[in-house]
């Protein structure tokens, strides 16, 4: 009788222990008697110390040979354009082969009949009513893609031919020259090919737009007597010049392929030192000034973006957002990247030298967007959510 | 071979017991850990946090005093005279589960909950009933709380965008005490102790903020407080026995804890995830903790009853630090008074003479009230009192002097005047009592 007692009461501290867990409902009673040791979040706007154009040009050569390790441009630009709002641009491009494919014996045999280049026409800017024509040539020096810039000194190669584009063509089939086929004809069916034969250069000879080539879509057909080996394209690169541009001083440029926007902040500033990052946009509202568009012109406009963090001494280049103009103009990257970076920023770590801006490397192309300059017509602004340390 | 029925009647008790107090166990536990260390009183978060004291599983439901409680089925640690006492080797400990409703004028009640340990003891006697020692790890202080604030952040002003978030005030660690004492029975009726204590603990107040939406990165600040010192505590008692009749005995018991300064060591980090900065540099002081006296006795009229009054007196308004505190500015001890805690209880066991049951005759039933005078507050012109009653009962074990005790302790602290809280506790203890005869040498050969 009494081990059922015992029982009973052993239960029903079990239960009592059980449901009396069960009620933890925390609430702010209590917070008038705990000194904060930081506020509520608040929000802290930030206007650059510095929005200008880069000394650095955009990067346009790209490496699009192995699937996974492409980097890069994935587009090249040729041709010549006198845009009467922008100024005058010019585009040279060029492309490197790699064979991904096993030769047959029939075709180490040789001789090379005819060579074919197939490009992939995927962009245009400046006048598409009339045909441009423009000179390949042979480059006769290495050269690298891969993180290139638009303004690299290149050494150009004996002229082979010249091309007449449409600029609103999708394809382009050139078949080149008997005679440089003739020259060629070992190299191009070497083992070495890929390693030894250093592409082609392209460059304006007249007309009035600038055309994109899509290297991943583009390549070279070898062809001999009974075989025909297709090569594609193991690297491209542009360079781009633009004479000075009348930009309106209240608007910054920013002009894909050429240009890139450094912006620089005051990341010691005591609003945000030290302090809980919970979130971090950066905003920019773009502007449309009225611009001279002859007919048949055609200037796209930049409508992505990307923002980079630029680190270290070593510039070391991390995208944090990627952003999109909306329907009302405004440009804003937002993204968790952006708050780390910023967080790691003001508690002295991650080492941010500045933001730059720029149009997405791998789609280059010749698009423009005007910013606002001033913080009161709606220039850029870094918007953070901060909890500050008391 | 005979077996004796009482030995295996108590056996059957404690094949449940053993039981019982595992299935405790587990459901203590989860709330231990998950609930744990942030679900007490606001008040913890005043000073080195709420004073903390545990003699043994005996004296916790007597209203937690015991000074001059003498026993050989429990070992008083309280008192380090009582440690004289001892004729079995001994293992004491147990753990808490707090229930607290928190409440204040107009505004909605908090309920909190959270378990902790009450102390793991260990004692022996160098020669029986004469010279023991006792070695206890247990809180001195408790930092324990939480307060949680809603709210809604703009994130984009241009769009009108806002999340919500909760701001959680987290206290949590304490000092806790490690201590080593030896007493000894000078005569058959007075028995004096010392006992060495380590104190040692970290202090932290956090501010964590979330937001619902996963985007936005949480975040918290912390301050956390090292302390380490040792103080030493001095301890008598005297028996009077046969005063009023030939089976009774009254006890007198006191102690003395002597004034420590505590090593400090302050460092505040900045974190979000598992991610954690320390800001600045550590700052380094000293808090100095002040002496303490308690005064004991306790009363047998027979083998039955046992009554218990004491009380306890720390010197709080001498208290000084070097590094601020809650409720303390450096050099304004004017949120400090001096502590009072006055505690009685009864213990009975009823069928010790009504029953052949040995198992019957060793169960207890405890009884007792507090009052305790906290040593700080946040408002200057009021003082936070805590008051309690508690009780308990004591199940035999199969050998003597082993049990568990469970006691239960329900009581408020503070008040709603002058914006301030009132909390409401229910607390559930269980303790298990071990007692074993070792190092001793075998007598027959």
């Amino acid at each position: 009788m009494v081990s059922f007692h015992l029982r009973l009461l052993c239960s029903g501290l079990i239960c009592s222990l059980v449901l009396v867990g069960c009620g933890d409902d925390p609430s702010n009673i209590g917070l008038g008697l705990v000194d904060v040791q930081a506020g509520e979040p608040v929000l802290v706007t930030l206007v650059p110390t510095s929005f200008e154009t880069s000394s650095d040009a955009d990067i346009t050569g790209g490496f699009l040979a192995v699937t996974l390790l492409r980097e890069g441009a994935n587009r090249f630009l040729v041709g010549t354009t006198v845009d009467p709002a922008l100024g005058t641009l010019t585009a040279e491009g060029r492309l490197s082969f790699v064979a991904l494919e096993a030769a047959s014996d029939d075709f180490r045999n040789g001789p090379v009949s005819s060579v074919v280049l197939t490009m992939d026409l995927n962009y245009v800017y400046g006048d598409t009513l009339t045909p441009i024509t423009v000179r390949l040539s042979s480059i006769s020096d290495e050269w690298s893609a891969a993180g290139t810039r638009a303004d690299t000194v290149l050494n150009v190669g004996a002229s082979i031919m010249e091309i007449e584009l449409d600029p609103t063509a999708d394809l382009a089939e050139i078949e080149l020259p008997s005679t440089w086929v003739s020259a060629n004809d070992v190299l191009l069916r070497s083992e070495t090919f890929s390693s030894d034969f250093r592409g082609f250069h392209l460059s304006h000879v007249d007309g009035n737009a600038v055309v994109g080539v899509s290297g991943g879509s583009s390549f070279l057909s070898i062809a001999v007597p009974g075989d025909t080996l297709r090569v594609s394209v193991d690297k491209i690169l542009t360079t781009v010049s633009r004479d000075a541009s009348a930009t309106p001083a209240e608007f910054l440029l920013l002009q894909d392929g050429i240009d890139i926007i450094a912006v620089e902040l005051d990341f010691e500033t005591d609003e945000i030192l030290n302090n809980l990052i919970h979130h971090a946009l950066f905003r920019l509202n773009t502007a449309l000034p009225i611009l001279d568009t002859p007919t048949g012109f055609s200037r796209p406009q930049l409508t992505n973006m990307d923002l980079v963090a630029i680190t270290g001494s070593d510039e070391f280049r991390t995208v944090l957002a990627e952003g999109q103009v909306d329907d009302d103009g405004i440009l804003t990257f937002q993204s968790t990247n952006l708050s780390i970076a910023m967080q790691n920023t003001v508690l002295g770590r991650g080492d941010l030298v500045r933001f730059e801006l720029h149009a997405p490397i791998e789609d280059n192309s010749l698009d423009f967007v005007f910013f606002e300059r001033n913080s009161g017509t709606g220039g850029p602004r870094l918007i953070l959510t901060v909890t500050e340390v008391r | 071979m005979r077996r004796n029925p009482t030995a295996l009647h108590t056996s059957n008790h404690v094949n449940f017991i053993v039981p019982t107090i595992l299935v405790l166990m587990v459901a203590l536990a989860p709330t231990v850990s998950a609930q744990g260390l942030t679900g007490g009183s606001i008040y913890s978060r005043f000073g080195i946090g709420q004073r903390e004291s545990y003699s043994s599983p005996r004296a916790q439901a007597m209203g937690g005093g015991g000074l001059a409680l003498r026993s050989v089925t429990f070992t008083n640690h309280a008192n380090p005279a009582s440690l004289s006492d001892q004729i079995l080797t001994r293992f004491a400990g147990g753990l808490t589960y707090e229930s607290l409703t928190e409440s204040a004028t107009g505004a909605k009640e908090s309920r909190l909950a959270s378990g902790y340990l009450n102390a793991l003891q260990l004692s022996f006697p160098l020669k029986s009933r004469k010279l023991g020692i006792g070695i206890s790890f247990e809180p001195y202080s408790r930092v324990s709380y939480r307060v949680d604030n809603a709210g809604i952040a703009s994130i984009d002003p241009e769009n009108e965008s806002q999340e919500s978030f909760v701001t959680s005030h987290t206290g949590n660690g304490g000092i806790q005490k490690i201590s080593g004492g030896l007493g000894a029975a000078l005569t058959p009726d007075l028995s004096i102790g010392i006992r060495a204590d380590f104190l040692f603990g970290i202090l932290e107040e956090k501010q964590q903020t979330d937001f619902q939406n996963v985007n936005l990165r949480d975040g918290n600040l912390a301050s956390s407080t090292r302390l380490r010192g040792l103080t030493g505590t001095l301890g008598i008692r005297y028996v009077l026995s046969t005063l009023f009749s030939d089976q009774d005995a009254l006890s007198l018991g006191a102690t003395y804890t002597l004034p420590v300064s505590l090593a400090g060591e302050r460092v505040f980090t900045i974190g979000q995830g598992e991610s954690t900065d320390t800001l600045g540099t550590s700052v380094n002081g000293d808090v100095h903790l002040p002496w303490a006296l308690g005064f004991g006795v306790a009363y047998q009229p027979n083998s039955i009853w046992t009554v218990v009054a004491d009380i306890q007196y720390e010197n709080w308004s001498a208290f000084e630090s070097d590094l601020p505190l809650p409720g303390y500015v450096v050099g304004d001890t004017r949120g400090f008074s001096d502590r009072v805690r006055i505690s009685a209880g009864g213990e009975v066991y009823p069928f010790a003479r009504r029953s052949l049951n040995l198992f019957l005759q060793r169960v207890a039933f405890r009884l007792g009230g507090y009052i305790d005078q906290s040593y700080v507050t946040p408002d200057i012109n009021q003082e936070i009192k805590a008051y309690g009653v508690t009780g308990g009962v004591s199940i035999p074990g199969i050998t003597g002097g082993t049990s568990l005790d469970m006691h239960i302790d329900i009581g408020r602290r503070g008040t709603t005047d002058n914006g301030l809280i009132r909390d409401k506790f229910v607390r559930f203890g269980i303790n298990v009592n071990f007692g074993d005869l070792w190092f001793d040498r075998a007598r027959l050969r």
